[in-house]
């Protein structure tokens, strides 16, 4: 293959410009060309959601979508929710309430959370439930993550004292 | 339960480990890239049993971009195994699964690596290809291996169990129940794949980065295969994204190895997810004849088992499987006299290994299976049928052992009382949609049974107060950094923020057996302990001496050292640290060896003492079942495990967690072969291989926590990663038969099982 | 050419297939809009799963294909995969095309500057095999207005509640008039070669009373038209069966009035 596809993204709320060739796909653009480790292969055909990003908005499987489509498309991973030094609350609560294990499912998982949080404010546990529904994780069982994004969504981000998480 | 004056045992906390990971600075193995590094990619077999006639890698090795091509004839030692050296890393006269790698190229990317396979010539000679164990045990069966279609082992090739009398038993009996029962194929699917990458170092070192739960054990692998000392292979595992047993074998490691040394370039290796189908270890499928006798009363006189483990290809820790199987088949009971066989058997498909549960996922849902049979047709309470065989101290198990901390009634009472349980209250009714309870209880280990399995530690206390932890150990997520800092912090009253834990490296790290059989918190602890103990205790010494004093009223607490009831004098950390370098030229350094006490089991009737810690749980589900779809909802599922003490019931709970819903996927929806002994058709992708989503957990879940507080864990603690996985399937099943009245015999519950079963009942 | 490549791109990650050109057409915001146009729905081939999902315009002029879209894999798959991919690819499984060949949807397209219009009910001819021609482009689905009164409803089974391909899928749309059936579709997906109208149900319940006895009868006639394969999810006997009990669940569910729209 010889061509390259010119490519404008913005990622994070930073402009790149990028040449990519026809076949890869924006995880693996992500992870070889802008240093992004967040977003990771696990299976490479949308099922794991290990890879999952938003893009405009919207949470998608990054090994499916092909770099050379996404001309001006709007990338946001984990490492784009974080202000200075702050964690942001998913990522907080994740932490404090016990629903990081092995880590490798979190930042997609956290990443879907967000475009629920985003558009719904106030969800319940059916809602949290469905809007993970894409992100497997063999290690927590789902149990303290939805616990966790439900307490984000009620203003919390770590168990109040005296009280099990 | 008493309140535990501790201060970091026993805290709710967030992990050590926890800002690393939610901000995604944690580097898996993935994540890292070296200068030059090439992509492997391996050919793997096309068939499932056959001779290779021809392999030629010319026309792959001279497609430009490819650095280097191996196969069987590269490796120094080609065959490798710890109980019996079975498997090559590259096939070499033989496949015999669809797994077996024929050749690994090297390239300058993952495509050109690709191409390069198409580039391979091979002939193959297929064989009759062996998919039953029951097939492949038969004499004049087709042989999978030389020595034939079972792994060696005494004189009948098999794992043996005698306790007392079992015909007398079985005479004694009122009822005798005989009863298969089977389970599936199950694929561990950690979200990480298997990945390594290996180079030289800058001072000519081996070096190896892989997703690993034991590096020690692989590091000794790879030295044999490629005939080097062991000091001079070099294996660090930064990070791992999930093991669950998995990461146990060595897989990957000979050939990225191989291929470093060859082309003195770093070589990265990544399965696909269908590679970790095809190629990766499994749950055994197992066929379980049980046969039961039981007093009307309810006492059971004598359980005889048969189990047969398809093992597929290769042995590679099978016998540690089978061992378990056979010490613990008859469940968390008392049980006088006991007749247990376990045959391993080769068949031609992925090699049986460690899976959460290890054997005895499997086991419990027969002996459940039986015993809930046995209730209801003596007419006992499932729950009281229960309690009176559970185990109480001086019990001895079926391999002679009286365990301490022995805690299975207090679980099935605490269990019972969650779920407000009503003997003799059945939920059937005839409606379409059938609720029924059902009640699973387990036995299970702490530490590896039946094996050497030690763990050394190092604490060291620096100049300034703060803390090394030093451990050869895995974290695979359970959060076993954490646990190990809290034991250091509060044996050393070092604060929080002044720690930190090593990563497993097998040059620089205290040697640690492997993460797996749930061993860490309650050997590595150990061993953490008493390095702990052993830095304390020269600190001690100095203190006792500067602040005269006895060195048994000192407290260790917030970075100091300080006179009880005298609070005022005190030394800290740092001061005794700078003090003993200054004056004595000594350094703190504490060092601890724990290796769990085992008797080995005798071959000829299995007696022994084969761990020294074992664990208990029980389960009630809920089930609601649709008559017409046989489809399945688990709509509560309270269970309570005995973790001997939760040196952090947070994380405690995560595991337990997660191995509800594991155990979930196992009983539900997870299978490999769903016509199996059949290899067709196969779920090799997560389209067709279900494990559990959000949308899967239960209506309600609740799991409570027991402190039997073991003699020789470490405060108390007793593991607890894989227990919480074991005791669902029995659990679920004998809820569907107190639903719908149908004795479940073969996972998993897929709902055309469960349809059938209730349409042949009807007949 | 590829779309959401939610089908088409997991076969290339794995090199099964081999493309030496993709035309990657997801960018033609002229083919992502939902139109009401002559009383009828108008719906561009990109059009994503959650757009139809969420689509209040969907919801309100063809309800069981919202409730299909809301259905299919996950909430990431269905922000990516669009109607036209699904038709497409023409898995039996495609969970989009019972309900619109219950709604009479037709696909409308475009080769060689010609336009051409196909009944759905022609347009599956084979496991992932259309009769669209080589370098044909779908340009719109076209669902024609609903007669007034009528009801739809989609009902899936898959084996986990998370992602899964349908064992079997239902689509009925319905007009009754004082409970007998004016104008009733049934479709199936995943329970033949092609996802189909079980055409003898249908002539069975046309002019009868709605009640347990005519739809138990329109069940087993749907059951006995469906030619199932057998899987690695369902046996073939499992698939018949499941037509059968979701025939009529999703025809009760219509008479008692539980039907979308």
């Amino acid at each position: 293959m010889d061509d390259w596809i010119d490519l404008s993204i913005v990622l994070n709320g930073a402009p790149h410009a990028l040449k990519v060739r026809p076949n890869w796909t924006l995880l693996r653009v992500l992870r070889e060309q802008l240093g992004i480790t967040s977003v990771r292969e696990g299976c490479s055909e949308g099922q794991c959601g290990a890879c999952t990003v938003l893009l405009n908005g919207d949470p998608v499987p990054s090994c499916l979508l092909l770099a050379g489509t996404l001309e001006n498309a709007e990338i946001v991973t984990l490492e784009g929710l974080k202000k200075g030094d702050r964690l942001h609350p998913l990522q907080e609560a994740f932490h404090n309430f016990g629903a990081v294990q092995c880590g490798f499912c979190t930042p997609g998982m956290i990443l879907s959370a967000k475009a629920l949080l985003d558009r719904n404010p106030n969800p319940g546990y059916e809602d949290i439930r469905e809007a993970i529904s894409g992100n497997l994780c063999r290690c927590t069982g789902y149990l303290k993550p939805v616990e966790a994004i439900y307490q984000v969504s009620r203003g919390r981000t770590s168990p109040a004292p005296e009280e099990d998480p | 339960m008493a309140e535990v004056p501790f201060q970091m045992v026993g805290r709710r906390m967030p992990r050590i480990d926890g800002e690393d990971l939610v901000s995604a600075r944690t580097r898996y193995v993935d994540d890292l890239f070296f200068p030059r590094m090439l992509h492997a990619k391996a050919l793997l077999s096309r068939h499932h049993h056959a001779w290779i006639r021809r392999l030629d890698v010319t026309r792959a090795e001279h497609l430009p971009g490819v650095a280097a091509v191996i196969t069987a004839r590269d490796f120094p030692n080609n065959l490798f195994g710890r109980y019996i050296k079975d498997q090559a890393c590259c096939a070499s006269d033989k496949v015999r699964y669809l797994g077996d790698i024929l050749a690994v190229v090297a390239a300058e990317d993952a495509d050109t690596a690709a191409e390069a396979l198409e580039r391979i010539e091979v002939e193959y000679e297929e064989l009759p290809a062996l998919f039953d164990p029951l097939e492949a045990m038969k004499p004049g069966a087709a042989p999978i291996h030389p020595h034939g279609n079972l792994v060696p082992c005494g004189k009948n090739n098999r794992w043996q169990v005698r306790k007392g009398d079992i015909e007398r038993g079985l005479q004694e009996a009122d009822l005798v129940l005989q009863e298969t029962y089977t389970s599936q194929m199950t694929e561990h699917v950690s979200i990480e794949p298997h990945v390594a990458i290996a180079m030289i170092d800058p001072q000519g070192m081996l070096l190896i980065y892989s997703a690993l739960q034991g590096p020690f054990g692989r590091a000794t692998d790879i030295a044999y295969i490629l005939n080097r000392p062991l000091s001079k292979v070099r294996i660090i595992v930064p990070a791992v994204g999930g093991g669950f047993g998995g990461k146990n074998d060595t897989t990957i490691e000979p050939h990225v190895a191989l291929l470093a040394l060859k082309t003195g370039r770093p070589v990265k290796w990544r399965w696909t997810r269908q590679e970790e189908f095809l190629c990766s270890s499994v749950r055994h499928p197992f066929i379980m004849r049980h046969e039961i006798g039981l007093k009307k009363d309810g006492t059971i006189t004598a359980k005889r088992v048969t189990a047969i483990a398809d093992i597929g290809a290769y042995c590679i820790s099978s016998p540690l499987v089978i061992d378990k199987h056979v010490a613990l088949t008859t469940g968390p009971y008392r049980v006088p006299h006991v007749w247990v066989d376990g045959y391993l058997v080769y068949t031609n498909k992925q090699m049986g290994g460690a899976l959460r549960g290890f054997g005895m996922a499997q086991a419990t849902f027969a002996v459940e299976a039986q015993l809930d049979a046995a209730a209801r047709e003596l007419g006992i309470d499932p729950l009281e049928i229960r309690l009176k065989n559970a185990l109480v101290e001086g019990d001895s198990l079926a391999v002679g052992q009286k365990p301490k901390a022995v805690a299975i009634k207090p679980c099935l009472e605490e269990v019972a009382r969650a779920a407000r349980y009503t003997p003799g209250k059945s939920c059937a009714h005839p409606a379409n949609l059938a609720r029924g309870r059902g009640i699973g209880a387990l036995i299970y280990t702490t530490s590896i049974l039946n094996y050497p399995n030690p763990s050394a530690a190092g604490v060291v206390v620096n100049m300034d107060g703060s803390v090394i932890v030093e451990t050869g150990s895995t974290d695979l997520g359970q959060g076993s950094k954490t646990v190990l800092a809290q034991m250091a912090a509060e044996i050393l009253g070092v604060s929080w923020d002044k720690i930190s834990v090593t990563v497993a490296d097998t040059l620089t790290t205290p040697y640690d057996n492997i993460t797996a059989s749930s061993r860490v918190t309650f050997v590595t602890g150990n061993a953490v302990v008493r390095a702990a103990q052993d830095a304390r205790g020269q600190l001690a010494d100095i203190a006792a001496e500067l602040l005269e004093a006895h060195r048994g009223d000192l407290r260790f607490a917030e970075d100091k050292v300080f006179v009880q009831g005298a609070s005022q004098k005190f030394k800290t950390l740092a001061d005794l640290a700078r003090y003993l370098f200054q004056k004595k030229g000594e350094i703190v350094m504490g060092k601890g060896l724990f290796s769990p006490p085992q008797v080995r089991m005798d071959e000829e009737t299995g007696a022994g003492e084969p761990t020294p810690c074992y664990t208990y749980g029980a389960a009630i589900a809920e089930v609601e079942v649709d008559r017409e779809t046989g489809l399945l909802r688990i709509v509560d599922l309270v269970a309570c495990y005995d973790c001997g003490r939760a040196i952090n019931p947070l994380l405690t709970e995560g595991q337990i967690d997660g191995g509800l819903v594991h155990g979930i996927g196992f009983t539900l929806m997870e299978d490999m072969y769903p016509r199996y002994p059949s290899p067709d058709p196969s779920a090799f992708d997560l389209g067709s291989y279900l494990v559990p989503s959000s949308k899967d957990i239960p209506g309600r879940v609740r799991s409570i926590i027991y402190e039997s507080e073991d003699p020789i864990g470490p405060f108390g603690a007793k593991g607890v990663g894989e227990v919480s996985m074991n005791v669902v399937a029995a659990a679920v099943a004998n809820a569907v038969y107190d639903a719908v009245g149908v004795r479940i015999k073969d996972l998993p519950i897929t709902p055309e099982r469960l349809l059938k079963a209730m349409l042949a009942q009807r007949e | 050419m590829v779309a959401g490549g939610t089908d088409l791109l997991p076969q290339v990650n794995r090199y099964l297939l081999k493309p030496k050109v993709l035309i990657s057409i997801r960018n033609i915001s002229e083919l992502n809009d939902i139109q009401e146009t002559e009383g009828g729905l108008m719906i561009g081939p990109l059009v994503t799963h959650s757009s139809l999902a969420n689509s209040l315009t969907v919801k309100a002029k063809a309800g069981s294909l919202a409730e299909a879209a809301a259905r299919v894999g996950s909430p990431l798959i269905r922000n990516l995969g669009t109607i036209g991919g699904n038709l497409c690819w023409a898995s039996p499984a495609a969970d989009t095309a019972p309900p619109l060949l219950t709604l009479g949807a037709a696909v409308i397209w475009q080769q060689g500057g010609r336009e051409r219009k196909k009944d759905l009910a022609d347009f599956f001819i084979g496991p992932n095999r259309t009769c669209l021609p080589p370098g044909a482009l779908i340009t719109g689905i076209w669902v024609p207005p609903l007669p007034p009164g009528m009801k739809t409803i989609f009902l899936k089974l898959g084996l986990r509640n998370g992602a899964a391909i349908s064992v079997v899928s239902v689509a009925a749309s319905l007009v009754l008039e004082d409970r007998m059936v004016r104008r009733v579709r049934l479709a199936f997906g995943s329970v033949a070669p092609v996802p189909f109208l079980a055409g003898q149900a249908e002539k069975f319940l046309s002019g009868k009373p709605l009640e347990a006895e005519t739809i138990a009868a329109a069940a087993d006639l749907a059951a006995a038209e469906a030619s199932p394969a057998s899987d690695v999810r369902a046996s073939s006997w499992y698939r018949r069966e499941m037509t059968r009990v979701y025939a009529r669940r999703a025809l009760t569910a219509l008479s008692a009035g539980n039907g979308t729209i």
